[in-house]
Parts: structure tokens; C-alpha cells; sequence
């Protein structure tokens, strides 16, 4: 058996990349099409990838344990007693009550954070300008929502659902977590007690083991959880960083999920369009394949260079969108594609969208494309590659 | 090594019928029994209509019968493979278009040395061979050129540039002056005759008078069936 050299391949994906130049306007309505279809695939896996990993530091850097009240399966507050008891168990390094809350300033929700002073700013974030929180009233914003809100430090303003309380912007900070620096606002407990009304009362607490501790603390916290004697009416909640984590990764699925019905629905629309254009300019190939076969190419060779014309179209396909992806991205935020993955951000995202530019969506695309090429053109050419060339030419 | 006298090529019953519909089949061959030993420069003659493309298409392997046979030096060409056809067809038998088929957006060296390509030869080594064979044939200076910038003349070279590449046994010209100048036509037969004098076997259609004077054999061709077989001038 004659087995092809490596400079017959070689031939072979030369001539496939002169065929791309010659077929120029095939090429060109190809790629469009492949870039159409690929790259909201891509940008979507980015920004998915980006508030993942976003979101897995802002858990990493956060509590062990976030204990909450429980009633009917729904969340109420805890009262701040209870941050005594927490406390006390052994292999708690320290318990910081929270309260968490969302208003509106102007026509953005936020979420208001209030914490002890001496726990305000948290480790995960930055002061840009000011200082941390001395008075109340004083607040920290987040450098999108000061840079959007022209709330510089020094700036006094009021919320809606207290406008007879002034607050005064203590500092800006920003954070590896772009969404916190758009959506958070930190001010202390107390003033976030007084404009929630929750005297006395807190969301929850942050409970933090000390070294190799979270086990056993994690033991102790079901057994009170289970025999409900926590608090002095309330039944508790206890969610460890690690159940943080897996609803983090289940409301993530289940936003990709959605993406992907749009997308397969997208998609399926796009694949006979696609298979109509591969198949675009083929009555001039027709030819060109049967005279080939009449000169004595073989099927499996002429298979082999409209396959490399694929591979080749599926590369740039890829790069091109990936490099759009990139564009869209980084020059226009994430327009229209953020707001799958990030609640509430519009349109048009006003802080930096996060995003992750892996190679494995990059791989995915190639194979997408490489998918939609390979079907579109390799079933014509097989067909008219086994054919007599004399009804190929005719 | 080609040694005259050997059946270069034979047809048995011979038939090729196109199904147009249902209603009505055209017979394009009929029960053609030839047998061409090798070294020789055969004519064919006939009518628009003959079945003289047909039969060569059949001879060259691009096209099967509908039923009999064509033996290319004693083997069956409905019984090889694919990839045997295809390898004869590259290797043995060159085949020159009466309409050119050219691949009009190549230049003329890639089209003369397209043959060449899927075999493993370097661009250098394929180019240099089809540069030869193009100066021989007088277009030197058109090696760069589409087959679009050139006269009929010029692209009949290239065709027969083309189907030598590969340096093969048996030629097959349908036609090959019919579509080109008088002077680019003498210029074609007398490749033709140099092509013969070399020992190739040549199956040529045609009128003119200097392929008639050359040819060993004429066959007449009329409705798909040879009605006369005559010696050439030469035979």
C-alpha cells in the first residue's frame, strides 16, 4: 500500500490555504458566518468564567461559616445576642455580626453592608481615597458607584427609604471583585441597623474557625442547628464556605443554562444557514473536483485538502471571534451578553465586567466551527469525489 | 519500456447508454469492439454526435460503461479500485479536453503541474518538471499568466501540458483542434507526431488533414457504432 509522504500532505493544506485565497468570497461569507455563530458563544463562556472566579475569590476571602435564622425555610434576622454564644464555642476565632441589606440610589439597586467599625473596610477590598469609616453616618462606596454617583469623599447624600438621615462618604475603595465595587456600599452595623430598622437584629454572623477548627466548629454548629436551641425563639441556618461555594456553582449552571437555551436555539438556526453558504460557490468546485479526478487525484486525496481548507477556515473562525470576544469585552463591557450573568446590570454594564480568557473556550469554538465546516462541505465533496469525473465536469 | 504490436487497449461490447428519462434512453455506444496495440496513432472521425467523447471518456476511465469492457493492456477497468483508476489515470493515460478544462484560477504552471501535487514532490520539483514541459511547448513566458489572459492556442498547449505531465502511455485528444488558430493547430499535430515517434500511443479526434496524414488507424463513428475502420497515411 502506497501511504501518502509528509510533503504530499504538506502539498495538499498548501494548496487547501491557495484555494481560501482563489474562493475568496466563499471564504469571506464563511468566516462571517462562523465568526456570527461562535462569538457570542465565547463572550458568554468569558464572562461566565470571569464572575465565577470573582465570585470564588469574594467566597474564599470571606467567611468559614455564615449563620443565619431560619424560619419556614426562609431567612430572618438573628438577634445580636446571639454573637455571645458564637463566640463562645470552641475553635471560634471571631464572630462579625452583619447586617445585609438593598435600597435604591437613584435607579440602581445596591446592597448595603453594615459591619462592626473595626471590621470595615474587609480584607478583600481596597480604600482608592479617604479614609475608613470614623462617624456615623459615614460610609465606604464602591469606586463605580462614586465614579456613576459623583459621590467623592466628603460627599454627604441620603437614600430614599430614610431621606431624613444624612451620610457622609468616608472613602471609595475597589476590589478584585468588579461587581462589589458597582453594587456594594459598606457603612457600620449601627447605622445600618438604624436604616433597616432592625434594632438589636442582625442578617447574620460570620463565623471564622481558627486553624484546622472548621470541622469540628462545623459539627457543633449542625448539632445546635438540629437541636434548635441556638437562639431564644429562633431556629438557625448555618452554611459553610464550601455550601457557599456549590450554590455559587449551581446558580452559575443554571444562568449558563440559560444562555445555552438561547444559544442552542441561535445556533440551530444558524446551522442550515451555514451548511447553505459552505456549500456556496461548490458549482465552480464541482468542476474543478472532477477534473481533478481526471488528472488522477484520488477521492481520499481531494477529502484531505477540503478538509485542511476546513481546519484552516475553523482556526481563523475561532481566533477571529475570540479576538472579537476579546473587543467586545474590553471596549464595550460585555454590551448585551453581561447581563445573562450578572443580575441587574442592564445593557450596558457600568463597572468593569469580569472575565476570564481561558484557552479551553477557545478549543471549544475551534471545535464548533471545525463542526460546521466539516458538515457543511466534506458530505458534497465525498460525493462528488466518488463519482465518475466525467459526471463531475459535465 | 513500450513495445509496439502489444494491445495497448481493447473494448468488448462496448455500450454506453445515458438515461435521460424514463421515457426515453439515448444510446451514446453500442457494442464498440476495438482493439489498439500500443505505439500507435489512432484518428477518429464522426459526426457531432457520434459517440467519439463518449468513448474516449470510457477508454480513460473517467466514465463507466452502462456494459462491456475496456482492457488497458489486458486489465479490466471496471474491476480496479478506486485508487487503481485513479493511480492509471495519473500515471498512464493523459487526457486532453476538446473545451480545455482548465482551472481557471490557477496560474498556468500550477495548472500544468497539478497532476503532481498530491504526489509527494516538492513545489521546486514539480514546478521545475512542468517548466520543461511548458518551454517545450512554447509558453516560457506565460508560466505566471491565468489561462483567462491566453489564446485558444495557448490553452490547448497548456491542456496537453497538462495531461503529459506524468509522462503517460496513451494520450487521448478529443478534439484537440478544433477549438485553435491554423497555425496553433500544425504546431499540435506536430507535437502529436513527435509525441507518436516516441512510441506513445495516441487516440486523437479530429478533421484536419495533417492528423489524417499522420494517423496509423481511422475509425468512423456514426449514431454510437464504428461503421469503418481505414489505414492513416501513415499506416
Amino acid at each position: 500500500m502506497n501511504v501518502p509522504s509528509l510533503q504530499s500532505h504538506w502539498n495538499l493544506l498548501r494548496a487547501a490555504c491557495g484555494n481560501l485565497v482563489r474562493f475568496l468570497p466563499r471564504t469571506l461569507v464563511v468566516l462571517l458566518c462562523l465568526v456570527a455563530v461562535i462569538f457570542p458563544f465565547v463572550t458568554a463562556l468569558t464572562i461566565s468564567e470571569g464572575v465565577q472566579f470573582q465570585s470564588a475569590i469574594s467566597v474564599l476571602e470571606g467567611a468559614d461559616f455564615y449563620v443565619t435564622g431560619n424560619a419556614a425555610g426562609s431567612s430572618i434576622p438573628l438577634p445580636m445576642e446571639d454573637l455571645e454564644r458564637l463566640e463562645a464555642l470552641e475553635g471560634v476565632a471571631r464572630a462579625v455580626p452583619r447586617i445585609v441589606g438593598r435600597t435604591y440610589v437613584a435607579d440602581r439597586v445596591i446592597t448595603l453592608v453594615g459591619l462592626p467599625v473595626d471590621a470595615t473596610p474587609p480584607p478583600a477590598v481596597g480604600l482608592n481615597q479617604g479614609g475608613p469609616l470614623r462617624n456615623s453616618g459615614d460610609v465606604l462606596v464602591g469606586s463605580s458607584i462614586s465614579k456613576t454617583y459623583d459621590l467623592e469623599p466628603g460627599t454627604d447624600f441620603r437614600f430614599p427609604i430614610k431621606p431624613r438621615k444624612t451620610f457622609h462618604v468616608a472613602g471609595v475603595f475597589s476590589s478584585d471583585c468588579t461587581i462589589w465595587s458597582s453594587s456594594v456600599i459598606f457603612m457600620s452595623i449601627e447605622d445600618a441597623a438604624d436604616l433597616f430598622g432592625m434594632e438589636e437584629n442582625v442578617t447574620d454572623f460570620l463565623v471564622y474557625a481558627e486553624p484546622d477548627r472548621a470541622f469540628e466548629i462545623d459539627m457543633r454548629l449542625q448539632e445546635e442547628e438540629k437541636s434548635r436551641r441556638f437562639g431564644p425563639l429562633t431556629n438557625i441556618r448555618v452554611q459553610s464556605r464550601q455550601l457557599v461555594e456549590r450554590y455559587l456553582h449551581r446558580g452559575f449552571n443554571m444562568r449558563m443554562g440559560i444562555f445555552t437555551a438561547f444559544y442552542t436555539v441561535a445556533f440551530a438556526l444558524a446551522v442550515p444557514a451555514l451548511l447553505i453558504v459552505s456549500g456556496f460557490g461548490w458549482a465552480d468546485r464541482r468542476r474543478e473536483v472532477g477534473m481533478l479526478r481526471v488528472v488522477g487525484w484520488q477521492s481520499s486525496e481531494i477529502i484531505e485538502m477540503v478538509a485542511w481548507e476546513n481546519l484552516v477556515l475553523s482556526l481563523m473562525g475561532a481566533c477571529i471571534a475570540f479576538l472579537a470576544s476579546f473587543v467586545w469585552i474590553r471596549l464595550l463591557n460585555g454590551l448585551f451578553i453581561a447581563q445573562f450573568f450578572i443580575a441587574e446590570t442592564g445593557l450596558v454594564p457600568d463597572f468593569p465586567v469580569p472575565s476570564r480568557f481561558l484557552p479551553l473556550p477557545l478549543f471549544f469554538s475551534f471545535l464548533l466551527a471545525l463542526l460546521l465546516t466539516m458538515t457543511g462541505s466534506l458530505y458534497n465533496t465525498w460525493r462528488l469525489a466518488t463519482i465518475a469525473p466525467a459526471e463531475a465536469i459535465r | 519500456m513500450i513495445s509496439r504490436g502489444q494491445p495497448m487497449i481493447q473494448t468488448e461490447a462496448l455500450t454506453k447508454i445515458f438515461r435521460r428519462s424514463r421515457a426515453r434512453d439515448v444510446v451514446a455506444l453500442q457494442n464498440i469492439e476495438l482493439s489498439i496495440d500500443q505505439g500507435r496513432y489512432v484518428l477518429f472521425q464522426g459526426p457531432s454526435g457520434s459517440g467519439k467523447t463518449t468513448l474516449f471518456t470510457l477508454l480513460a476511465g473517467i466514465a463507466h460503461p452502462t456494459r462491456g469492457c475496456v482492457l488497458f493492456q489486458g486489465e479490466d477497468l471496471s474491476r480496479l479500485s478506486d485508487v487503481a483508476l485513479c493511480r492509471l489515470r495519473r500515471d498512464r493515460v493523459g487526457f486532453i479536453f476538446q473545451d480545455f478544462q482548465l482551472f481557471p484560477r490557477l496560474t498556468v504552471l500550477e495548472n500544468a503541474s497539478i497532476a503532481l501535487l498530491p504526489l509527494g514532490l516538492s513545489r521546486s520539483v514539480r514546478f521545475l518538471k512542468a517548466t520543461a514541459l511548458l518551454e517545450r511547448l512554447g509558453l516560457e513566458d506565460r508560466l505566471d499568466h491565468s489561462p483567462e489572459e491566453m489564446s485558444g492556442g495557448e490553452r490547448q498547449r497548456l491542456a496537453i501540458a497538462r495531461a503529459l505531465v506524468n509522462d503517460p502511455e496513451l494520450i487521448l485528444a478529443d478534439e484537440p483542434t478544433s477549438n485553435i488558430d491554423a497555425d496553433s493547430a500544425l504546431r499540435v499535430a506536430a507535437l502529436f507526431r513527435e509525441l507518436n515517434e516516441q512510441g506513445k500511443t495516441l487516440l486523437v479526434t479530429g478533421h484536419r488533414d495533417d492528423l489524417l496524414r499522420d494517423a496509423d488507424e481511422i475509425y468512423q463513428l456514426d449514431r454510437g457504432e464504428i461503421v469503418h475502420r481505414d489505414r492513416g497515411g501513415a499506416g
